[in-house]
């Protein structure tokens, strides 16, 4: 049985490190042929709009979210309800979103052999 | 899939997000500050969404807590039983 990796991010960018952290977990698995799908939820969603935390010193490790697909990462799924709830728009920092509802996002998360949380 | 619940309803609320990722045929284990969730309004989120509930005996009896329904109760013994039953796994905590 393949092993498919599914990431959750559910933390704002400049909560802590876990936003890049959860990145750079996505690099190394994309760079060992184990792309992982990626799950934004909650605070999370915030990692995909348009933003420049640069201007607080970070390292704008979210540019690096540009790279993904280069690493073979490209399903990318939202939780249309935590959109709603932070009143975001549809339109990301990253092409091909998708935006799913919470019965839709269960049933995909639910496809993967490993699932882990940041 | 297993959800391990290992952090406090009270310091962070992901009641939100347990709504989007329980789905009906998930387990939820309380352990460590988890089992506070038995004594939290968002329990109920819990129960009304997983399927089966446990819930550490001795992390409950350490934090002073007692839980009703003894057949939730899991010595912490069984920890490791339950955690290799289970083909799945997703972590919850700070």
């Amino acid at each position: 049985m393949n092993k498919s990796i599914a990431i959750i991010n559910s933390k704002a960018p400049l909560n802590g490190a876990h936003a890049k952290e959860s990145l750079d977990l996505a690099l190394i698995l994309g760079s060992f042929e184990q792309a992982p799908s990626l799950f934004f939820i909650g605070d999370g969603v915030w990692q995909l709009t348009e933003q420049n935390i640069a201007m607080t010193g970070a390292k704008d490790f979210l540019k690096t979210m540009q790279a993904l697909s280069f690493y073979d990462i490209e399903n990318i799924y939202v939780c249309e309800h935590s959109l709603y709830q932070r009143n975001l728009p549809n339109n990301f920092a990253l092409d091909d979103v998708t935006v799913l509802n919470r019965t839709a996002l269960q049933n995909q998360l639910a496809k993967f052999t490993s699932v882990l949380k940041f | 899939m297993l959800h391990l619940i290992r952090q406090s309803p009270y310091q962070q609320d992901i009641s939100s997000e347990l709504s989007t990722l329980i789905s009906n045929d998930d387990d939820v284990l309380l352990i460590d500050d988890g089992v506070y969730f038995c004594q939290s309004l968002h329990f109920a989120i819990i129960q009304e969404k997983a399927k089966n509930i446990l819930i550490v005996d001795e992390h409950l009896q350490a934090r002073g807590i007692t839980f009703e329904k003894a057949d939730s109760l899991l010595p912490f013994a069984q920890i490791a039983e339950i955690l290799v039953q289970s083909e799945k796994t997703l972590t919850w905590q700070l």
